[in-house]
């Protein structure tokens, strides 16, 4: 038995309703190319070009939930990424990449500001020959309970604070 | 009746822990704050309160004879991975002739009740956002 594949991985998040795709570390020249791979979707492409910091490519899947004001980032990773050509159509299989970790990260959008600045909870998990798309779902719950544990605990904190504030 | 005096807004934040103060001078819009910041490490709320007033500018004018504009108190909270800090409460209150030290409790007081309900709606909104994903 092997390991899923990226195609099988996207999938399942599509599946979850993750459907913003992207790559990360993009060059600034090839603007044109991240266009493209947006655009291009799980079918084609979800691979990002080098990054040159850390010499590994990545996916991410992200959802921004404006509604709910919580987002929620997967970052998919895999060595053999770099075996694809950089950010060409031509050449990248996604069914023949098979990722070896995926990180869950969910961001909380802080009152008075725009952006999601800051972290509730991360958890990376291990994708081995036994993974399957019930336990990516599974770790999907996971995080977002992860997340109200620490919302929990930080209302404690600040409950007690206020306790011996005032 | 006068506004409270500077010395005395101070003292009441002294009263209720709060001891570092420094002063911010904002260029563009001339003005001078000062901030007064409490990091409490052990519950891991931070407390900002920011006292504005025209006259801190004045020449000659010292703590015993400004009178603050106004108040701002924010609660910021640590992030999961202890890299920064998000406000969950921030609110601005003017000062009158009216205005006592127990209103300044209460303004605090009210700031921690406001992080308390933003909390609050941030756990519901989480509660939604899996039940709807999961």
């Amino acid at each position: 038995m092997s390991r899923m594949s990226l195609r099988e991985v996207a999938e399942t998040l599509l599946l979850l309703g993750f459907n913003d795709f992207y790559g990360n570390n993009y060059p600034e020249s090839s603007i044109a190319d991240y266009q493209l791979i947006r655009q291009l979707r799980i079918e084609d492409v979800i691979v990002t070009p080098h990054d040159w910091l850390h010499c590994s490519k990545k996916m991410i899947a992200e959802v921004n939930d404006a509604d709910t004001g919580f987002a929620v980032e997967l970052t998919v990773k895999g060595k053999d990424f770099l075996k694809i050509k950089n950010s060409e159509k031509d050449g990248i299989n996604s069914g023949s990449i098979k990722p070896d970790r995926i990180k869950m990260t969910i961001a909380l959008l802080s009152l008075g500001y725009s952006n999601f600045n800051a972290n509730l909870a991360e958890v990376e998990h291990k994708l081995t020959a036994t993974t399957t798309r019930e336990d990516i779902i599974s770790w999907i719950e996971e995080i977002y309970d992860k997340g109200l544990e620490y919302l929990e605990k930080l209302q404690i904190q600040l409950s007690l604070a206020k306790m011996l504030k005032v | 009746m006068s506004k409270m005096k500077l010395a005395e807004v101070k003292e009441t934040l002294k009263m209720l822990g709060f001891c570092r103060f420094y002063i911010s001078y904002d260029e563009i819009y001339g003005r001078k704050d000062i901030v007064v910041e409490e990091d409490d490490r052990s519950t891991g709320a931070e407390i900002e309160v920011h006292i504005t007033g025209e006259d801190f500018l004045r020449e000659g004018a010292t703590q015993e004879t400004i009178e603050p504009d106004s108040m701002t108190f924010k609660v910021m909270l640590e992030d999961f991975n202890s890299v920064s800090y998000f406000e969950i409460a921030s609110k601005k209150h003017t000062f009158t002739a009216t205005t006592t030290r127990e209103d300044i409790i209460s303004w605090l007081e009210q700031t921690y009740s406001q992080g308390e309900a933003y909390l609050q709606k941030l756990q519901a909104q989480l509660a939604l956002a899996k039940m709807l994903k999961g």
